[in-house]
């Protein structure tokens, strides 16, 4: 009898061993607590950037590099639990190219802070502008600045793009520096989309082009059919209208040319995804009378407009920017699981 | 054939040693989290056991029910929140009951009480509107007194008797706030939840002038355990212990707090985070703070997303336009595809 308590409590002292070494192994070092991670990891920056590459760099330089690698990120990201799998999963699945519209002036004022929020969830981002800054880096587009080269802007964007990065994304986004985008609720559209179609997605304008266009400031998507056909077709003037112009208006009608469809990207229950105004102008329906006529549905206001899983707003200012940040990735009601949604509609008409 | 008696006894002896492994094992994975029943799966289980209880009467009559809810909710758009999984704060909602007295004015009923009860005062457990004249159709109790701020103190120790006399039985705990506070009551439960309501204690956004240990902005909002309700109930008409009427309504009723013995709380979060904010979103986001701020807010005056917690409960100087774009991004706005999580914000009970 007692030899097979002997036994029982032998196994027992033995699994517990193996639990033990089986769990640690498993979970890894304990992670420390959030403020203290902070200063740890600032710390070891410091000390890994200083040892091997003291000779190369100056105080200056680690200065911009902490600048760029450091935005405004506060360590909670740990403390959040959030789940999101589904978010990281769509983001290889999906892969977005943006290119940000920007110009010198506006680098430090503006392109600086679209990079330190939205748009560093991109997979591959392009700044471009009139002139090359290797600092920031922005690609320089041999184009003068100012309203009336847009056109020629946009234009010889796209056309970089397709000589250097098609392989890089699957769809391929313009936006303004004054633009904020949600990356995550453009990949949830695109996933219900094909990007081996001739199709493009943006804030939709019923005038001027026969299938209309899409609002230049709202930013817009192309697919990767849509870059190849622009690609091999868009640099001819009879197709493609190569400067002067409102860029988007042009580039709207280049891409009814070459075959390209509009596409509707409004949700299931009719909710517009990508604004060509900021939050406030949607949600309280201060429209300039030219938005009436051209709006594609019905220049809608208030919060029923807008889907829940909005795209993008337009003339949104830097400190907007880093408030939609606040509002969309931090602040939250407790208890409540913002579950999933079914918004998508079928395969674009 | 003969059993051969050792052998019998080794297998027995080697079946008690797996059990022990295997026991061990399991107990160990349990207690250190690996093997706790996953959380969604058993909401589903859950929610799907009661469907298949309730018969088709009792469905149809909860489906009534709903739409007449439905229609009752000023504008409630009926969007597809339907995948919300919010058991959590629906728990907090019974457990949690928080009155919501908000301070109005005659001419503010149309725009900002009504923005306030068309977003985030509907969420309260009770709500009363309190201006100087009585209106039966909004409703709004009238205290008799003048309209104005030399009377703001007046008012809110009226309110706070006007409450005590009749509507103590109808929450836990007791806040104030004005009609342009936006408060996130999700967030108010779950902190109130970490606090004991027996407790002689009020939380809101901490100053630390004027009064010996502090006192809490009156725009931000302030709210009151029930035993600091009775205490003023008790003693609070009492000219000598607190100021019937005149000087700042908040600093005022600050000091009469204290010489209740009600305690002033501590709201930050376990990041250090203010919950209570006395001026807007974008204020506190950016920075741009009155001078007189670095002298009076207890927390050093910090300012940016680092200093706003996640689960934050109130702002200050919304307009109506902002609280209708408040709840936009609270309660609608999402990213696809990140679920939430909960997260233990709470500092441990009664710090």
């Amino acid at each position: 009898m007692q030899s097979n308590t002997l036994n029982f409590v032998f196994g027992l002292t033995i699994g517990l061993v193996f639990a033990y070494v089986g769990i640690s192994y498993m979970t890894g070092p304990p992670t420390p607590w959030p403020t203290q991670m902070r200063y740890v990891a600032t710390e070891d920056q410091e000390t890994k950037l200083r040892s091997p590459l003291r000779s190369f760099l100056t105080h200056e330089d680690l200065e911009k590099i902490r600048a760029i690698v450091q935005p405004i990120e506060f360590m909670d990201a740990h403390v959040h639990n959030d789940d999101d799998k589904e978010a990281r999963r769509l983001e290889k699945e999906i892969r977005v190219l943006c290119w940000v519209m920007t110009s010198p002036e506006n680098l430090e004022s503006k392109a600086k802070h679209v990079r330190s929020t939205w748009a560093r969830r991109c997979n591959k981002l392009l700044f471009i502008s009139s002139v090359t800054n290797k600092t920031f880096p922005a690609i320089g587009i041999d184009v003068p600045e100012g309203r009336d080269h847009l056109t020629a802007k946009t234009m010889k964007a796209f056309k970089y793009i397709y000589e250097h990065h098609m392989d890089d994304a699957d769809w391929f986004m313009k936006a303004d520096d004054d633009t904020y985008v949600i990356l995550e609720n453009l990949r949830y559209f695109l996933s219900s989309q094909n990007t081996n179609e001739p199709i493009y997605f943006g804030h939709h304008f019923k005038t001027i082009v026969k299938q209309g266009y899409f609002s230049g400031g709202a930013g817009y998507v192309l697919s990767k059919e849509s870059m190849r056909r622009f690609g091999a077709h868009g640099s001819n003037e009879t197709v493609c209208r190569q400067d002067g112009g409102a860029e988007d208006a042009e580039f709207g009608k280049c891409m009814e040319n070459l075959g390209v469809k509009v596409g509707n990207s409004t949700d299931k229950l009719g909710r517009s995804r990508f604004h060509c105004f900021d939050p406030d102008t949607h949600l309280m329906g201060g429209y300039p009378d030219w938005y009436y006529q051209y709006d594609a549905h019905g220049a809608k206001k208030g919060r029923e407009s807008i889907s829940d899983y909005a795209i993008s707003f337009h003339y949104v200012p830097v400190d907007k920017m880093y408030a939609m940040e606040f509002y969309i990735y931090h602040l939250r009601p407790y208890g409540i699981e913002s579950g999933k949604q079914e918004l998508n509609q079928g395969r674009s008409s | 054939m003969d059993l051969h008696p050792q052998s019998g006894k080794m297998t027995r002896t080697k079946t008690r040693f797996m059990f022990g492994l295997i026991f061990a094992y399991v107990a160990i994975s349990y207690m250190t989290g690996h093997l706790t029943p996953r959380p969604t799966l058993m909401r589903s289980l859950k929610n799907g056991n009661q469907e298949t209880q309730l018969s088709s009467e009792w469905r149809s009559f909860l489906t009534h029910l709903e739409t007449i809810r439905a229609l009752l909710r000023f504008d409630e758009f009926t969007d597809a929140h339907l995948k919300n999984e919010d058991d959590e704060a629906r728990r907090l909602e019974s457990e949690v009951r928080v009155l919501c007295w908000i301070m109005t004015s005659p001419k503010n009923l149309d725009s900002r009480a009504t923005a306030v009860r068309r977003t985030w005062a509907r969420r309260c457990n009770k709500l009363l509107f309190i201006s100087s004249v009585t209106n039966e159709t909004f409703p709004t109790i009238g205290i008799e007194l003048p309209e104005g701020r030399d009377h703001l103190t007046g008012k809110t120790i009226k309110a706070f008797k006007y409450i005590y006399e009749h509507h103590i039985d109808d929450a836990d705990w007791f806040m104030k706030a004005d009609d342009d506070t936006y408060v996130i009551l999700e967030n108010l439960r779950y902190f109130l939840s970490g606090q004991n309501s027996n407790e002689p204690i009020f939380f809101g956004h901490h100053f630390k002038t004027i009064v010996k240990q502090g006192y809490f902005s009156g725009g931000a909002g302030y709210v009151l355990s029930k035993e600091a309700l009775r205490r003023f109930g008790a003693k609070g008409n009492d000219e000598t212990i607190c100021r019937q009427d005149g000087g700042a309504e908040d600093a005022e009723f600050g000091k009469c707090m204290e010489t209740l013995g009600v305690k002033v709380g501590n709201s930050t979060d376990k990041l250090g985070r203010n919950r209570f904010h006395c001026f807007d979103p974008d204020t506190h986001l950016m920075g741009g703070y009155p001078d007189w701020y670095y002298q009076y807010d207890a927390n050093g005056a910090k300012k940016g997303r680092d200093s706003i917690s996640d689960y934050t409960i109130s702002f200050h100087y919304v307009t109506p336009e902002k609280m209708n774009a408040l709840e936009f991004y609270i309660y609608h706005l999402r990213p696809y595809g990140l679920k939430s999580g909960k997260q233990e914000l709470n500092q441990d009970w009664g710090s």
